[in-house]
Parts: C-alpha cells; sequence; structure tokens
C-alpha cells in the first residue's frame, strides 16, 4: 500500500514537472514602468552634471587640498557607460512606452503622451551634449539599441551636434496642449519652460561650432534660439535638505576637505575687485575676523600649482563656497542650487553672437548684462562695485578682442559648472591657463578631451578602431571637433 | 600531572614485579595466513607489560624477561587484521606462533559518495577522496572550508587572515569552476546546506564593509566523522545542478545499533592563544608629515612658538626621529593623556619612533572550545548527542564570536522492516566587533589607518584616550593646532570600541529519513532535508566622529526544503553483483530579506534604531523562490569484483528558467577494474592493489530566480517623488541550461601490503553555453545582459601519495602528499567579445578572463598601468621626467596557482605522537594595496635606507652643485644626494638612471600597479600537533576509559613567501570576491592551542 502511494506520488510529480506558475515572477521589482517615475530618476542625473568635480580642477577654479592626482591629469580617462544605462535608457524607455500602441495608453499618467516624448528628447540632447564636449566621438545613432546592437558605432561629433540640434526643435515641435510632464522636478510640467530649455541648449551648441565649417548651420540655429525665445531666469538644479538629494559639494565636505578655491580663480578675482568670490569660497580661518560677512581679504586661494599641497593647512585656504554647498557641517548649504545654465552664459553667447554678425545688438551691452546676471546670480550685486570693476582695464569690454574678454569673463562666470566651463575654455583659449607644473598627460598639457573607458577597446573594438582613425589617438590630448585653435 | 605520576608509579611496580619473579624469554614466528610465508616488522606487544619486539626478516620475534603470567599480546601489522590474544607465560610456554589474516577491509576503504551512499572505493569509476574527521579536526578549526587546505588534491582554499574573526574562506576544487568561479555544494548527512557569505556593505560597495563569513562556519568540525570531496561531475551527478563546481560530503558522527552497546561520554576541551604573525615591515626613522621640516605652531593659550608636526598628514616622510622636543598631537587637547591626573596641553615630548605600535595594537586572541558528545545505541535504537560551544576573543579588539552547537542523531528500528532516522542540529552563532575591511569603509579601518596612512611615531596608550573626561573625540589626525576635528582618521580606539556590529544567526539543519526493507534486496526510502537559518546583522556608526552617525540592521531567512523518495535495489549473483538507485526530489528554495539603514544621520546621538533616522531611511526588502524538481537514477554492475560499470542518469526542472526550456537531463558513465585480482598479479607481493578508472559525465545549470523577465529598478526617491530606473542588466526571455561536460583517468597503486600508496587522476571539465551575466557596450543602455555563451575547458591532474615508512613496535611515522595542477582556459565567450570583467579592484587594476587565455587575468584600467618595457633590451623605459613610462592596459598576470597541496608527517613513538601538516603553493599573482600604500606613505621598510651612492634614500636630492631638485640624472648627482634610483632606458634602449625625491617617487609608484602585483607562491607549517595519549593503565582506576592530551600550533610558520608581511594563503578579506586583491585587510596569526579529550 505504501509502495503505490509512494509510486503514485513520484509519477504525479513526474506529470507536472515543467510547470512552475508564477515562481519566477519577480515580486521584488515592478514589471512594468511609470513614466513619470522614470523621469524623475532621469533628472536626478542632471545632478551628476552640474555637480562634478574634475571640469573645476582642470580649468583651475578649484585646487585639491592633498591628493593632486586629478589637477595633475592623472586621470583623464572617463567611463560614459553610466550615462548611456543610466538617465538615457531611462529617457528612452519613457518615448518607447508613449510611442508603443500598447502601452501609450498606460503611459498617459506621466502626461500627454506627446509631451512626454519631447522632454525626454530634451533631456537626452542635454546628456549627449555634455558627453560629445568630452569624449567627441560617442555612440548616438546605434545606441540605446539593447539586445538589437551590442556593438554600436561611434559618430562624428559634427553628426551628433546637426543631429541634437534637429531633436530640440523636432521636441519644441511636437509639444502639444495636453497635460505637461508629470514627476518633474526641474520645471514642474511647465511645458513653456521646457521649449525655452530646449532653445537654450540650442543657442549653447551653436555658439560652441562657431569656429567649425558648419559656421552657418550655427549662425541659423543661434538666431532662431534666441528669436524663439531664450531664459531670462537661471536654470538650477534644485537641491533637497535631505542625505540622498543633497548637494554634491555638501557631500564631499561631510568628511574630506580634498578641494579648496584655486589661487588662479581667487586671485584673478581678488585684484580685479570682484565680490562673487566672496560666494565662490569660504573665508580662510587664519585671516577671517569670523564677522559673518566674507570680504575679498578673507578669501585666500591654494596654490594650483603647490608641489606639496599637503603642507599648507587648511585654516591658511579657502573652501569652496558655501554658497556651492561647499564647506563642511554647519558651513555648507545642504540644498544649495547648482546651476544648469544661467541668463549670464545667455548673455556672453549673444555678446559672441553680435561679435560674429549672427544676430544684432550691442556685443558690449550683452556683455555687461551677462557680468551683471552673473554677480546678480550670486547676490552680490551692488552698482559701486560693480561700475568700478567693469571699468577695469582688464573687465573693459573690447570689440577688438572679444574673444579674450568673453573668454575671461565667462570663465568666472561660469563656476562651479566645470564641464561647461572646460569646453569654452577649449574652445575660446581663454583665460591662458598654465598647466600643473607636475602633469601626468604626456604633451605635460591640460587635456583637451576625456578618453575613452577601458572597455569599449576589448568589447566594441571594431566601433572603437574606427572611432580613434577618425578622430585621433584615444588621447587626452586630441582636439575636439569645435575645438580649433 | 597526577595521572602521569600514577602512570610511572604503576610502570615501577611492574618492574619491581618483574624483577622478582621467575621469568622466561618469549618468542615466536609470525606468518601469513594464505602464504604461510614470513612476515617481517611485524609488532608483537605484551599490553600489561608495555614491552615488545618486531619481527625480523625471517617473522621471528624475541621479548625477553617476561614474568610468569597471563598477559595480552598484541601483534598488529599493516594490511592485515590485527591480534589480540591471551597468552599463558610459564617454563614449558615460551613459544607464540601466529598465522595473519590479510585485512582485505583495508585496502576496500568505504567512502561516502551522492546521497549518502557508502561504496567500496574499489567500485568507484571516479576520483573521490575521503579525510577523515580526525585529519579535518587535527587543529580545532572554525570552519569546514579552512580545514580542508592542502588536504585534499585538486582542492584550493584562500583563507581568511585570523584576525578577521570568523572570516569568509573560499574555495575551488579543481581551478576556476568556470567563468564566475562557482562554489562547491556542502551536503551534511545528505542534507544540501547553503554556504553563502554575506557582509555589511560599506558605501554600497561588495569590497569594503564588514565580512560575517560563509555559512557553512555554522557546522561544528567537532562533530564531524569524515568529509569526502566529490571532484568532478561523474562523482556528482546524482546531486544536479549545483554539484557542477564539486560536491563536499560531510557525514556526522552517530551510534551504532548493536546490543548492549555501552554508553560512551566524550568530552574534549582546547584553548587556543593567538597572536597576530604577520604585519608588512615599517620604516622607524622618520615621523609624521609631508616634509621633514617641523611645523611652527603659536600656541593661542601661551602665546609662544612651538616645533611640531603636520598633523592632519596621514603619511610618515616627517623629521628623522632623533628625540627632539615637540608637540605631540596630544598636547593641543586640555585632556589627561598619561593618567596623572593632569591635563597634558601644552606639554612637549620627545620624537622618537615606537617600533611595535602597530602590534600593540592588537590583543592577545583567547579561543576556549567546549565539546561534549554522548554515545549509546541498543539492538533497536541507536543515538549520539553532541554539545559544542566556542567563545573567542579575536585578537583584533572587541572582536568576539560565540557559537553554541546542539546536535542529535539517532536511529530507530519499528519492527524487521522499517527503520527511521533523524538528524537535528541547531547552531547560534553570535559576532560582535567583526572588523571592517576594504578600502576606507564607513565604519573606519583602523589597519587599513595602520598599514596605509599614519604616523610611524604615533604612540598607542595615547591614541586609546579617545574621548577626553567631558565626552570630546580626540584623533591624531587633527586638521592643525587650533582646530581638532580629526581629518581624515579617527582614532582606531574609536572606530574599534563604538561602531561595533552585531550579527546572530540561528541555523536549524537536518533530516528525517524512512526506510522500508521489501526484501532482502529492495528497500524504499522515504527522506525530508531541511536547512533554515535567521540570520540578523546590525552595524552602527556612532555619534561625533568623522562619519555620519548612522544604524543598519539586515535581517535574512532563508529556507531550503528537499522531499526525497527512492528505492535501493542490491543482488548478488555468482559473478555478477547489481546495485540501484531510483529517486525523485522536489527542493524549494526560500529567501527573504528586509535591510533597512538611517539616512543623514541619528536624530538623538547614539540612539541607533532606524526609527531615529533624520532623514527617510533607505529600506530594501527582497524575496525570492525556486523550485528545482528531479528524477534520477544510478546502477552499478560488478564482475567477479574486479570490473565495476556504473551508470547514472538524472532530469531537472527548474523554476528559474523560460517555462519552455526549463528540463534538462544528463549522465554519468563509469567504469573501474581492480587488475590485482587478475591471476597475473596472484604471486608477487609488490604490488598489492592496482585499479584503473575512467569516468565521463555531464551536469547541467539554471540559475538563480527573477533573471528570465525584464523588470524596473526602485530607486532612491526624490521627495515625495518616486523613482524608477531600467536595471543595468538586460534579462533574457531566450535562456537555455547550461551544460558542462567531463571525463577523467585515474589509476590508484598500493604497494608492499599498502605501505606505499598513490593515487593519480587526470580530469577534463568543458563546459559550454553557460548563462553569463555579460559586459556588454554602455551604450547599448545596458551594461550586462544575460546571455548562453562560451566555453570554458579545466583540466589537471591530482596526485596523493602515502607512505608508511617506518614501523616498529614503539616507532610507526607516516607521511602524505596531496599535490595537483590545473589549468582554466577561457575558449571562447560570446559572439564579438574577446573579455570579461570578473571584478574590479580598488585603484585601477580589474580581473579578466580572456579569450584563449587562462582565467583570471589581472589587467590595469584607467591611466593606470604597469611598466613600459622596451622589447629588445627588456628593461623599462624611464621617461626623461625620471619617471617610468607607464602602459596601460597591460596584463599583469594570472591569479590561478600553477600547482599546489599539502605534506602531512605524523610520527608515532609509544603513547606519544607529533603530526605536521605542511601546505603550499606555488604561482598564482595577486595585488596588494597594502604594499602599494605602505610604500606611498612613508611607512614601509622600503622607504629608507641608502640609495646607490650610499646616502639616506629620503635626502634631498642634490645636483652636482648642491642644488635641491626633484630629480637628477644620476650623472649629474651630488656626492651627498639621496633620492631613489630610477633606472632603465630611454625609447631608445640606452640606459639611464635617475635620483628620485623619495617622497615624490613612492607615491608615483602608485601609478605603476606592476610594482605591487606578489607571486602567492608559499610554503607554510600549517598545523602542529603534539598528543600525549595517557597509558590506559595510568586510567585503570580512574572512571576514565581513554585521555590523552595535546599541544598544538596553527599557522606555526610561514616558511616560504615572495612578499614580506602579507600571508598570501589568507587574502580572502570580503564575502564573495575572486581573491586577487588584498588591502585593508586584517594581519594573519598564530595560535597556540591545549586540548584535553576524555572519554568516559
Amino acid at each position: 500500500m505504501r509502495k503505490a502511494a509512494l509510486m503514485a506520488g513520484m509519477v504525479l510529480l513526474l506529470i507536472s514537472c515543467d510547470d512552475f506558475g508564477d515562481t519566477n515572477i519577480d515580486p521584488n521589482n515592478p514589471s512594468e514602468a511609470r513614466p513619470e517615475l522614470l523621469l524623475t530618476g532621469a533628472q536626478r542625473s542632471v545632478s551628476s552634471v552640474v555637480g562634478a568635480v574634475t571640469g573645476n580642477l582642470w580649468v583651475q577654479y578649484m585646487a585639491e587640498t592633498q591628493y593632486n592626482d586629478d589637477s595633475r591629469y592623472a586621470n583623464s580617462n572617463a567611463n560614459f557607460n553610466g550615462w548611456y544605462t543610466g538617465p538615457l535608457k531611462n529617457l528612452q524607455t519613457i518615448i518607447d512606452l508613449n510611442t508603443d500602441e500598447a502601452t501609450r495608453g498606460n503611459a498617459l499618467s506621466g502626461g500627454s503622451n506627446a509631451n512626454q516624448i519631447a522632454v525626454a528628447r530634451i533631456l537626452k540632447v542635454y546628456f549627449f551634449h555634455m558627453m560629445t564636449d568630452r569624449w567627441g566621438y560617442i555612440p548616438y545613432s546605434d545606441a540605446l539599441q539593447g539586445s538589437e546592437n551590442f556593438s554600436p558605432q561611434y559618430d562624428s561629433q559634427e553628426e551628433i551636434y546637426l543631429a541634437l540640434i534637429d531633436e530640440l526643435k523636432a521636441a519644441v515641435a511636437q509639444m502639444d496642449g495636453g497635460p505637461g510632464v508629470n514627476g518633474d522636478i526641474l520645471f514642474s510640467g511647465d511645458m513653456g519652460q521646457w521649449t525655452i530649455f530646449a532653445n537654450s541648449l540650442r543657442a549653447r551648441m551653436a555658439i560652441r561650432m562657431a569656429g567649425t565649417g558648419q559656421s552657418s548651420v550655427a549662425a541659423t540655429e543661434f538666431a532662431d534660439a534666441v528669436n524663439s525665445g531664450v531664459i531670462s531666469a537661471d536654470i538650477l538644479y534644485p537641491y533637497v535638505d535631505s542625505a540622498d538629494n543633497e548637494n554634491p559639494w555638501y557631500s564631499r565636505f561631510r568628511t574630506r576637505t580634498d578641494y579648496a578655491l584655486s589661487d588662479v580663480l581667487a586671485g584673478y578675482m581678488k585684484d580685479l575687485g570682484d565680490l562673487r568670490a566672496t560666494k565662490y569660497g569660504n573665508p580662510a580661518p587664519d585671516v577671517s575676523n569670523n564677522d559673518g560677512i566674507t570680504t575679498l581679504d578673507e578669501i585666500v586661494g591654494m596654490p594650483y600649482d603647490a608641489e606639496n599641497p599637503g603642507n599648507i593647512t587648511n585654516a591658511a585656504i579657502s573652501f569652496p563656497g558655501a554658497a556651492i554647498g561647499a564647506g563642511g557641517p554647519s558651513v555648507g548649504i545642504q540644498n544649495a542650487p547648482l546651476p544648469i545654465i544661467t541668463v549670464s552664459e545667455m548673455h556672453f553667447a549673444m555678446a559672441e553672437a553680435v561679435e560674429r554678425g549672427w544676430i544684432s545688438g550691442s556685443a558690449e551691452q550683452y556683455y555687461l548684462d551677462a557680468i551683471q546676471a552673473s554677480w546678480e546670480q550670486w547676490e552680490v550685486f551692488d552698482q559701486a562695485a560693480f561700475d568700478a570693476y567693469v571699468a577695469t582695464e582688464e573687465v573693459a569690454y573690447s570689440s577688438a578682442n572679444w574673444d579674450e574678454k568673453i573668454g575671461k569673463q565667462k570663465w568666472v562666470a561660469l563656476y562651479p559648472n566645470g564641464y561647461e566651463a572646460w569646453a569654452e575654455w577649449r574652445r575660446l583659449g581663454y583665460p591662458e591657463l598654465e598647466p600643473h607644473p607636475q602633469a601626468f598627460t604626456e604633451d605635460a598639457q591640460i587635456p583637451v578631451r576625456q578618453t575613452y573607458p577601458t572597455t569599449e577597446s576589448q568589447i566594441n573594438e571594431a566601433a572603437y578602431n574606427a572611432a580613434v582613425s577618425a578622430q585621433g589617438a584615444d588621447s587626452p590630448s586630441t582636439h575636439l571637433w569645435w575645438d580649433i585653435d | 600531572m597526577l595521572k602521569k605520576l600514577l602512570s610511572i608509579a604503576f610502570m615501577c611496580l611492574i618492574s619491581a614485579t618483574a624483577a622478582f619473579a621467575q621469568s622466561s624469554t618469549v618468542s615466536g614466528t609470525i606468518t601469513d595466513a594464505e602464504t604461510g610465508e614470513p612476515l617481517p616488522q611485524v609488532n608483537v606487544f605484551v599490553s600489561e607489560l608495555q614491552v615488545g619486539d618486531a619481527t625480523d626478516f625471517n617473522g621471528e620475534y624475541t621479548i625477553e624477561n617476561v614474568a610468569h603470567g597471563t598477559y595480552t599480546l598484541r601483534i598488529t601489522s599493516i594490511g592485515y587484521v590485527s591480534v589480540e590474544q591471551q597468552i599463558t607465560v610459564n617454563a614449558n610456554n615460551d613459544t607464540f606462533n601466529f598465522a595473519l589474516q590479510a585485512d582485505v577491509q583495508a585496502l576496500e576503504d568505504v567512502v561516502v559518495t551522492a546521497y549518502g551512499l557508502d561504496r567500496e572505493q574499489r567500485s568507484l569509476g571516479y576520483s573521490v577522496q575521503e579525510v577523515s574527521g580526525d585529519v579535518v579536526n587535527r587543529v580545532d578549526q572554525g570552519n569546514v572550508v579552512g580545514a580542508l587546505a592542502g588536504k585534499v588534491a585538486g582542492v584550493q582554499v584562500i583563507g581568511s587572515a585570523g584576525a578577521n574573526i570568523g572570516g569568509s574562506e573560499r574555495i575551488r576544487i579543481r581551478g576556476a569552476n568556470g567563468l564566475s568561479d562557482g562554489q562547491p555544494l556542502f551536503v551534511v548527512d545528505g542534507t544540501p546546506m547553503n554556504n553563502e557569505a554575506f557582509m555589511i556593505r560599506s558605501n554600497g560597495s561588495t569590497a569594503r564593509g564588514r565580512d560575517l563569513g560563509n555559512l557553512m562556519s555554522d557546522l561544528n568540525l567537532q562533530n564531524v566523522e569524515s568529509v569526502s570531496v566529490l571532484k568532478g561531475a561523474a562523482a556528482s551527478a546524482l546531486y544536479g545542478n549545483r554539484a557542477s563546481n564539486g560536491v563536499v560530503i560531510i557525514t556526522t558522527k552517530r551510534g551504532k545499533m548493536q546490543a548492549n552497546q555501552p554508553i560512551q561520554v566524550d568530552f574534549s576541551n582546547s584553548t587556543y592563544f593567538s597572536n597576530v604573525s604577520e604585519l608588512p615591515e615599517y620604516q622607524n626613522e622618520y615621523a609624521g608629515g609631508y616634509t621633514q621640516n617641523f611645523i611652527e605652531y603659536t600656541d593661542p593659550v601661551d602665546g609662544q612658538t612651538y616645533n611640531g608636526l603636520n598633523y592632519a598628514a596621514d603619511e610618515s616622510w616627517g623629521p628623522r626621529m632623533n628625540g627632539q622636543q615637540y608637540r605631540a598631537w596630544w598636547s593641543w587637547f586640555d585632556a589627561d593623556f598619561d593618567g596623572d591626573g593632569q591635563s597634558d596641553y601644552g606639554e612637549t615630548t620627545a620624537l622618537n619612533s615606537q617600533p611595535n605600535n602597530v602590534e600593540d595594537f592588537f590583543d592577545t586572541g583567547v579561543r576556549l572550545s567546549n565539546n561534549l558528545g554522548i554515545t549509546g545505541g541498543s539492538e533497536n535504537i541507536s543515538y549520539r548527542v553532541g554539545l559544542n560551544n566556542v567563545n573567542e576573543a579575536g585578537v583584533f579588539p572587541n572582536s568576539s564570536l560565540d557559537k553554541t552547537a546542539v546536535n542529535f542523531n539517532g536511529a530507530l528500528s519499528h519492527g524487521e522492516k522499517f527503520t527511521s532516522r533523524i538528524s537535528f542540529n541547531y547552531v547560534n552563532t553570535q559576532g560582535e566587533g567583526r572588523p571592517a575591511q576594504g578600502y576606507s569603509p564607513v565604519q573606519g579601518n583602523a589597519v587599513q589607518s595602520m598599514n596605509q596612512w599614519f604616523q610611524r611615531q604615533l604612540d598607542m596608550s595615547k591614541l586609546k584616550q579617545y574621548r577626553t573626561d567631558d565626552g570630546t573625540l580626540t584623533s591624531w589626525n587633527i586638521r592643525s593646532n587650533t582646530n581638532t576635528r580629526p581629518l581624515y582618521w579617527d582614532s582606531p580606539f574609536f572606530s574599534v570600541n563604538e561602531n561595533v556590529a552585531t550579527d546572530d544567526r540561528d541555523r536549524v539543519y537536518g533530516n528525517y529519513s524512512m526506510a522500508y526493507n521489501v526484501n532482502s534486496n529492495i528497500e524504499l526510502v522515504g527522506k525530508i532535508h531541511l536547512d533554515s537559518y535567521n540570520f540578523v546583522a546590525e552595524d552602527r556608526i556612532a555619534t561625533g566622529g568623522l562619519e555620519e552617525d548612522w544604524y543598519y540592521v539586515a535581517n535574512r531567512s532563508r529556507r531550503e526544503v528537499n522531499y526525497e523518495a527512492g528505492a535501493n535495489f542490491e543482488q548478488d549473483y555468482e559473478d555478477f553483483s547489481v546495485s540501484a538507485y531510483l529517486g525523485a526530489n522536489l527542493r524549494q528554495e526560500r529567501y527573504n530579506s528586509a535591510i533597512q539603514q538611517t539616512v543623514g544621520g541619528l536624530a538623538t546621538p547614539n540612539f541607533f534604531n532606524i526609527a531615529a533616522s533624520i532623514d527617510r531611511p533607505d529600506v530594501s526588502s527582497f524575496k525570492s523562490e525556486k523550485d528545482v524538481r528531479s528524477v534520477y537514477g544510478t546502477a552499478t554492475l560488478g564482475w567477479r569484483d574486479i570490473i565495476y560499470v556504473d551508470g547514472s542518469l538524472r532530469n531537472d526542472w527548474s523554476s528559474t528558467l523560460p517555462a519552455d526550456d526549463n528540463s534538462y537531463l544528463y549522465y554519468g558513465l563509469s567504469t573501474s577494474i581492480v587488475f590485482t585480482e587478475l591471476n597475473a598479479f596472484a604471486n608477487q607481493r609488490i604490488l598489492s592493489f592496482g585499479k584503473v578508472r575512467a569516468s565521463v559525465a555531464q551536469v547541467g545549470n539554471d540559475i538563480g530566480p527573477y533573471q528570465v523577465f525584464q523588470t524596473f529598478n526602485v530607486g532612491t526617491p526624490y521627495g515625495s517623488n518616486p523613482t524608477l530606473s531600467v536595471p543595468s542588466t538586460l534579462n533574457n526571455t531566450e535562456l537555455v541550461p547550461a551544460v558542462s561536460s567531463d571525463y577523467e583517468f585515474g589509476l590508484d597503486l598500493r604497494f608492499f601490503d599498502g605501505r606505499l600508496r598513490t593515487d593519480v587522476n587526470y580530469y577534463n571539465s568543458v563546459r559550454e553555453d553557460e548563462i553569463l551575466s555579460l559586459t556588454v557596450p554602455g551604450s547599448s543602455g545596458f551594461s550586462s545582459a544575460l546571455v548562453n555563451a562560451g566555453k570554458f575547458t579545466t583540466n589537471g591532474w591530482e596526485l596523493q601519495a602515502g607512505a608508511t615508512v617506518f614501523q616498529t613496535r614503539d616507532w610507526n611515522i607516516d607521511l602524505g602528499l596531496n599535490w595537483s595542477t590545473s589549468t582554466s582556459e577561457v575558449n571562447e565567450l560570446a559572439e564579438g567579445i574577446t573579455t570579461r570583467q570578473l571584478e574590479t579592484g580598488f585603484f585601477g587594476v580589474a580581473l579578466f578572463a580572456e579569450e584563449g587565455r587562462e582565467w583570471g587575468n589581472i589587467v590595469t584600467t584607467g591611466s593606470y598601468g604597469g611598466f613600459r618595457i622596451h622589447e629588445p633590451t627588456g628593461k623599462p623605459i624611464v621617461n626623461s621626467n625620471g619617471r617610468y613610462a607607464i602602459e596601460t592596459n597591460k596584463d599583469l598576470g594570472n591569479i590561478l596557482p600553477d600547482w599546489n597541496g599539502g605534506f602531512r608527517a605524523d610520527v608515532q613513538f609509544r603513547n606519544f605522537s607529533l603530526g605536521t601538516f605542511f601546505e603550499f603553493q606555488s604561482g598564482g599573482q595577486f595585488y596588494s594595496i597594502t604594499k602599494m600604500f605602505n610604500a606611498y606613505s612613508g611607512l614601509s621598510k622600503e622607504t629608507v635606507g641608502s640609495n646607490t651612492l650610499g646616502n639616506p634614500l629620503r635626502d634631498p636630492v642634490v645636483d652636482a652643485s648642491g642644488n635641491e631638485q626633484t630629480f637628477v640624472p644620476l650623472g649629474d648627482a651630488g656626492s651627498n644626494s639621496g633620492g631613489v634610483l630610477v633606472d632603465g632606458v630611454d625609447e631608445s634602449g640606452n640606459d639611464v638612471a635617475y635620483l628620485y625625491d623619495a617622497s615624490l617617487h613612492f607615491p608615483f609608484m602608485f601609478n605603476i600597479k606592476e610594482e605591487w602585483i606578489y607571486d602567492a607562491s608559499y610554503l607554510k607549517l600549517r598545523e602542529v600537533k603534539f598528543t600525549y595519549n595517557i597509558p590506559a593503565s595510568a586510567l585503570a582506576n580512574l572512571p576514565i576509559k581513554r585521555a590523552s592530551v595535546a599541544l598544538d600550533i596553527q599557522n606555526a610558520l610561514l616558511l616560504y613567501t615572495s612578499v614580506d608581511g602579507i600571508d598570501p594563503s589568507a587574502i580572502q578579506n570580503n564575502a564573495n570576491g575572486f581573491a586577487f586583491w588584498e588591502g585593508g585587510g586584517l594581519p594573519q596569526t598564530r595560535s597556540v592551542g591545549f586540548n584535553i579529550n576524555l572519554s568516559f
């Protein structure tokens, strides 16, 4: 009897052997995505652009207080994979969910299909633009296709620029009057602001292309972008008083003091009476009178080229300012916002556009507006001090050397958006920065691009080789398409 | 002591009696019962008199001066059944001849194979190596994995440093087990056991944090009867997919079901003292700082200027220590550091070296282990109850481990036909203060600081005063004389005493089985196996230190139940024997975890609770289910005890594979031929036993749960906005089961009645279509994709040898050797992909598998590299800036050893025995972050001494005109120049040499990873044990049957290593890594133990 029961049990077991029902359905993670949650996630990555360190060191905004390898360009290699697998993939998924017949109905929780696609496209452009300005050729048209393409080809920077500009225009054009996007931590679903942001990005890209063979496209696009409306208020990344969404400079100074305001920037500003320096840096303890009001005297830059930086005590120098979040607990502002794109930058771009004959107007006025917008952005505007500042020979505008004037003042104004400042420094060639005397780069110069992630030469070999042979050696010294000397 | 005295007294008494009584000389001849030939080297021993002799070549023995009386004569010889016989010696009766029966059993060891089937070794067509509990336990070990090191051919163990109390240990059977180097399956009394290794991660990284150990460390080794290691697919086909990496089968002690079994009580106690045995060699000439000058500080209290060090520096390039008066870090705190009740503020002190400061940080570890076993049985019942407690205080301050185990093994016969067996085990493991490891974990890594970022003049006794009377934290690494907030490091004693992790695990495992004898040939069995644990780990960062205060708690529970039903069949015919087993198994795995941690600090200082989280706490819960259903069968056919053929077949259905492809069938086939049974070998006495074996087999493999369907990850919310993201791994609905195929050949030879034994094995294993998480270009939108891909071949040789080299009445010397070599080659990866990154180490070093190469190459990444070599001269290129040229993406060697093994020498003299066990490995590279930063920060001995000009390395580099330089060409250097010699060739191959400032040279070498790659070869005296068995005679008046005392040493001596201060056999410093790097890990320890074993 028992034997029979056992046999029967075994037979039963065999019959249903291959059917496990829902056992392998993951209860821990949702199988379906709500697009507005993907959007918030992707927008959080903007913080990693505007709060990045490396550019700030390379344009000598900041110096390292002890371990100065990055200031010496020891690691010009950077990994772009995270941008693709992070925000770009999430944005692409928003586009897919709002495009696919099967999912676009459910996707309406995130706003109208067209508006969601438009916003995702604009943000994709924002990230791709930052990437191509760092690495040059990158996978673009073949990218984000998952298992359809595990060997994406690289596109030239020229092709990427032209495609991104088209994307911005198409995104604006496709916005409909339907509900704005949800989960939007930048503009709270205000599609008008997205339009202005897209136009401003287009103006930024057009200016970057100015010296290339595509200068006529640049001229047209810039004028069109300005006519369509660019920003009149700074766009800032909004941080929160909470550890998981706090300002990255605040995080960096929680326990360490790795960065200080560089004497290259601080010295330049102090000599000219630039009050922004009192926001860019915190008072150096050794010289501060601790009265809570920072004066230029209390700002002491850290020598960028110090051979033994560790011998300079923390008390003798200025850390980056509380206004950008830095300085340490009880000093830094945990939710200090960081600039994504500013009115000041737009005015500088318009000043340059006038000089290039792209738009009409007074280059000098745009230049002065740009500087004033920056002083206002940092809440240090004082008419008398400003007037004195712009009257100095160094600052006073001169159309004859507009590139130097704009280059230097843009450099001052873009702080602490290091990557954008690095791009503009490379393009305009001003200010004339001295490379670190102990540079690690083969040519002992400041890097003019970042090199590709190590894995690319191994797991995407053919595409990598094609990109390198078209662009030039995968080295930090290879100039990008728009970086015309 | 008392017993020893008693035994001496007793022996004296006997001799005295002998001297006065009449006596005779006892003699005789010992022969082989079958052949009648005389047997040499047979021990003949009179137990009562403790005298004896060994037979000569004529088989004769002589024992003089035997007082007339009745004695027990014991005759023993290897390969023969021992004889004990009562003899009465008198004037007429003094010759005693014996004929010994060959001990067939001795040559036919029974080993435990799959599903607990006892098999005669002669019938096995594949290699199974069994290690007895005595050998596993020779030295009391905490972890079954570590206890196997060197004891099984083909097994490599990467241990955990002794200071890492209860740390994870990793095992490799037959080289790398596939691309992901899987771990073998552990089975205890038929129950598959979980051997995952968990850690408390720090900064989200798997490579830093606290190592909570591998779960097989729950096993109470004192209860182990034997361990069998099934290495190949043929041996393990019956265990299914998890056996593809080998199976370690553990059998625990049990009672005997036999009438009138006496109750036996075994008690043992061991006490171990351990101390740190390996530390890097430090320099003791220069103090902390970045340059050799003192820094002048103005004291705000008295306004005076004092010499001080650069306290903010966590390196030791500072002033030479010559006893100069200076202000030490503690002189800037208004607190008492020397215990005289006075504030030490403002005191100056002499700058002197502290050569033992790091050693002083560690304690003497003490481990107490008590073990009780009660065994008994009757006609219908057998039982064994085991109790075990291990309490260990580690060498790392404030670390402890407490383990309590209860186990019960019993059998009941219900009448003629039914038998029940039950095995129940409960183990509780509690850890406290497990050290944080890896590079800069937030909890603080004291050893990392002392070995990588430190000041050599620091006095540990001052660091111990890490809080002043008013509770203010102190640290040596203050920012300045007026800002005493630490810069990089809290006092090591702060993190050790206040950032304390605790963990507590309950483990219950065991099984119930019922067997029904249908008739003498057929037996039906039903079994339930359970393995479950409930594991809580907590971690804390105390308020006020460098890092934000924090609390973490992880709850994990897992249960695996296996339901098994089967039938055994056995039948012997005239020339043939048949045995078969048919079974079915249902396996259910259930896992749950909830991991929570505070964010943004604790609302109430040092209140460690999730509720104290200032910001929204980080919470993640996870659960998983997996079912596997299987049917299988095995059959063995034997012919005349000469030829055996063995076949097995199994089909699995796994819930984790796509529904339309979740079934996989695989097989094993093996044969064994005992050729010495053939007539041709009948009339020789050299080769006593010889067997050839061959096998071929396959094992199928599946994956973990939830890797088929696409899902989304829940991300960090932004305020009230939740977020989602697309996972970076692309799941795959098209996966199919992976298959590995093995074949192996072996030869087992025993000579001179087993006094010389060898067993050689060759194997080859091919894995195809492994289910891999393959790294793909990130620009696809995914960083990895699950695919079936690749081909991976492992092959190698294994050798076991043993010899009883010397054997007399008093002496026995026995040697054993295990040796193996293997290569694990990656034949192909996926289409278009030739490299796979296996793990990243810190600072630009990663482990890769490359197509066409051996698995496990260390390659530099990013801008880091190795020396760029000038091909024609083979010398490193030195740039004109005095720096070595860097070659990026440089392959720095393979982590797998060329060969490894163990060697055992056991000497027995009367009641004394000395066992020694050596372990060795040749080849295999590893990356040492400890050595790298030890030099970078000027702590290591290599950063001092003389340079090629005979001047101190650290003296300034000067040119011929006496001007200080960063570097000079050697030819232009002043005769008094310091600096490190950097020599090589220029791009054209001309020899060049420079002297480079030491404080800049060593930090630069951080970029040249090749400098910090070391050969992991070692030879180690791992275990020494000296035992004295108290003679039965001494115990005659005590209620003790047997007693022994022993002294043993673990990690006695590291006899050879290519790297100073690091034990390459113990570099596993996190739960799941491949052990290719070391750094921020803990030092090795040496333990001395005293053992007492008593049987009642």
